[in-house]
C-alpha cells in the first residue's frame, strides 16, 4: 500500500469522519453501480459498502494490517464477496433480530431502521464472512506468488476450460500432458496454501 | 499421503458429482479415514469457489475451526466495533444527504451549467493576474509522486523508473515503462511517472493521457491527477482547464496539494 492508502486505512480504524468521507467519495459510486447492475438497489449499496468498511477494520483489529497492494481495489473485492454471498442466500434476510447492544437509544425511527438493514446479520454470520474473506486473501496471495505461466494454466482450469482447448491454449501436444501440468500447478498452490501461517486458523477438517 | 494424478482427478470428480452413487459413498468414507484427504478435498473446494468464482456449497459453520470463529464473534461484539458501527451509519448517512443535494433537477443543472460556461470564457477572454507560465513554473516541481521504495514485493522495475526520473532520464523513463506495461495494475504510480516525463519532454497530450488513465484505474488518488492534469494545462496556457482540474482539488480540504491548488486558484482570477 501507498502512504495515502495507509493514511485512509488509519483514519477508517481511528473512526476519522473526514477520512471515511474521501473513501465514500471515491468508492461507493464504485460499488453502487456493480451492485445495481447485479439485481441489487441503492439501499442494498449502502448496506454492503458499510459491513465491508466493519469487516475491514475488524479484521484489522483482529490480526492486524491484511496484506493488500491497493486499498480501493481491496475494498472493492470485499463489496464483491459479500454481495456474492448476499445474492446466494436463497431467502434475504430482512428483519432478523438484532443483538441488542446494536440497538443505540435516542436515534430516529429511520436511523435505526438503516442500522437494522445494515446489522442485518447475526454475529455468527459476519464472523463466517469475515473468516471467509481472510481465506479468500490467504488463497489469493499464495496464488500470485506462483509463476506467470501456473496462474494462467489454473484460472484456465478452474474457468471450467476443456482439457481440449489447453492444447491450442498452451501449445500442449496432448491432454495428458495438460493434465500433468494442472496437477503440478495445483500442487504448488496447495502447498502453499497449507504452509501459509493462517492456514489452521482458517480450515477445520 | 501423496496425492497422484489419479487421486487428483478422483477429487475432482467426487466435487463435482462425477462419480457413481457407490464410488461417491467409498471416496466419502475414504475421507473419514483420512483426514490429509479431507484437508485436499476442502482445500479444492474452496480454490473452486475462489478462483473459479463458482458456488460449491460447504457447510460454512463447520469450515472454520470454532475458536476462530469464536475469536472473531469476540471482536464483532467488541466496544471498539459497536462504537464503528455508528461511526460507519453516520457516515453514510452524512454521504447519502450530500449526494442527494448534488442531484439537482435538470433545468437548474443546465443553467448552472451555462453560467460555469460563461464564466470560464470570460475568463479565458481575460488576462490572469499571474501568467500561466510563471504559475507553472512556480509549483511544476509540488507533490511529486510517492516513492515506490516503502512498497513490497516485485518493486525492482518500479523503484528504477524513479531513479531514472529522479536523474531527469525521461526518455529511458518511457522505454521502461512501455517495455513493462503490466506493471501499471501492481504500481499505477508509474502513469505518474509516464506522465511527468511526458510533460518533461514536451508531449503534453500524452501526459494528459497518461494521468487520465491514473485517475481512472486508481480513483482513490485522483487528486494527483488533478493536480498534474492542472499544471499541464498551466503550461499550455489553457487557464481555463486548468482551472477546471485545480477546482477539483478544493472540494475536498483533505486533498494534498489543497491549499496549493487554492493559490492556483486565487491567482489565475
Amino acid at each position: 500500500m501507498n502512504k495515502k492508502d495507509n493514511l485512509l486505512l488509519e483514519g477508517l480504524v481511528n473512526g476519522n469522519k473526514s477520512q471515511i468521507q474521501i473513501i465514500y467519495t471515491n468508492l461507493f459510486p464504485k460499488v453502487k453501480q456493480f451492485v445495481m447492475r447485479n439485481n441489487g438497489n441503492l439501499e442494498d449499496a449502502e448496506d454492503i459498502f458499510q459491513k465491508s468498511l466493519l469487516q475491514l477494520i475488524s479484521r484489522i483489529k483482529l490480526r492486524g494490517i491484511p496484506e493488500i497492494q491497493s486499498l480501493e481495489a481491496y475494498i472493492f473485492t470485499i463489496n464483491k464477496n459479500l454481495w456474492r454471498r448476499e445474492l446466494n442466500k436463497k431467502e434475504r434476510v430482512t428483519n432478523v433480530s438484532i443483538n441488542e447492544q446494536y440497538n443505540e437509544s435516542g436515534q430516529n425511527a429511520d436511523d435505526n431502521h438503516k442500522i437494522k438493514r445494515f446489522m442485518g446479520s447475526s454475529l455468527e454470520e459476519e464472523a463466517l464472512e469475515l473468516l471467509e474473506q481472510e481465506r479468500w486473501d490467504t488463497y489469493q496471495n499464495c496464488f500470485i506468488k506462483l509463476s506467470e505461466n501456473c496462474q494462467k494454466i489454473l484460472m484456465y482450469f478452474f474457468s471450467k476450460k476443456p482439457y481440449s482447448s489447453f492444447l491450442s491454449e498452451f501449445g500442449y501436444t496432448s491432454e495428458t500432458v495438460a493434465r500433468q501440468r494442472v496437477f503440478k500447478c495445483k500442487g504448488k498452490l496447495i502447498q502453499a496454501i497449507k504452509s501459509h501461517k493462517n492456514f489452521k486458523k482458517l480450515l477445520e477438517i | 499421503m501423496s496425492i497422484n494424478d489419479e487421486k487428483d482427478q478422483l477429487i475432482d470428480d467426487f466435487i463435482h458429482l462425477r462419480l457413481t452413487k457407490s464410488a461417491h459413498e467409498a471416496f466419502e468414507r475414504e475421507m473419514r479415514n483420512d483426514s490429509e484427504l479431507a484437508e485436499i478435498v476442502l482445500i479444492n473446494q474452496n480454490l473452486i469457489q475462489i478462483l473459479g468464482e463458482n458456488n460449491i456449497q460447504l457447510d460454512r459453520s463447520n469450515a472454520f475451526p470454532k475458536s476462530s470463529i469464536i475469536e472473531a464473534k469476540k471482536v464483532l461484539a467488541s466496544d471498539y466495533v459497536s462504537n464503528m458501527r455508528n461511526v460507519l451509519s453516520e457516515a453514510n448517512t452524512s454521504y447519502q444527504s450530500k449526494s442527494e443535494k448534488k442531484s439537482i433537477p435538470l433545468f437548474r443543472y443546465l443553467s448552472i451549467a451555462a453560467s460555469i460556461a460563461i464564466i470560464l470564457v470570460a475568463f479565458s477572454l481575460f488576462p490572469s493576474d499571474r501568467d500561466s507560465s510563471e504559475l507553472y513554473a512556480d509549483y511544476k516541481n509540488e507533490l511529486l509522486p510517492v516513492s515506490f521504495v516503502e512498497r513490497s514485493e516485485n518493486s525492482e522495475i518500479a523503484e528504477k523508473v524513479e531513479a531514472l526520473f529522479k536523474n531527469k532520464k525521461h526518455q529511458q523513463v518511457l522505454n521502461l515503462i512501455n517495455e513493462n506495461q503490466d506493471m501499471i495494475a501492481e504500481y499505477p504510480n508509474i502513469l505518474i511517472f509516464q506522465g511527468l516525463s511526458y510533460r518533461e519532454l514536451n508531449q503534453n497530450q500524452l501526459a494528459l493521457d497518461a494521468f487520465n488513465k491514473f485517475e481512472e484505474i486508481s480513483p482513490l488518488d485522483a487528486y494527483t491527477a488533478y493536480w498534474h492534469k492542472g499544471l499541464v494545462f498551466l503550461k499550455l496556457d489553457k487557464n481555463a482547464e486548468a482551472k477546471e482540474a485545480f477546482s477539483k482539488l478544493v472540494e475536498n480540504a483533505n486533498y494534498p496539494g489543497y491549499q496549493e491548488a487554492k493559490e492556483i486558484l486565487k491567482n489565475l482570477k
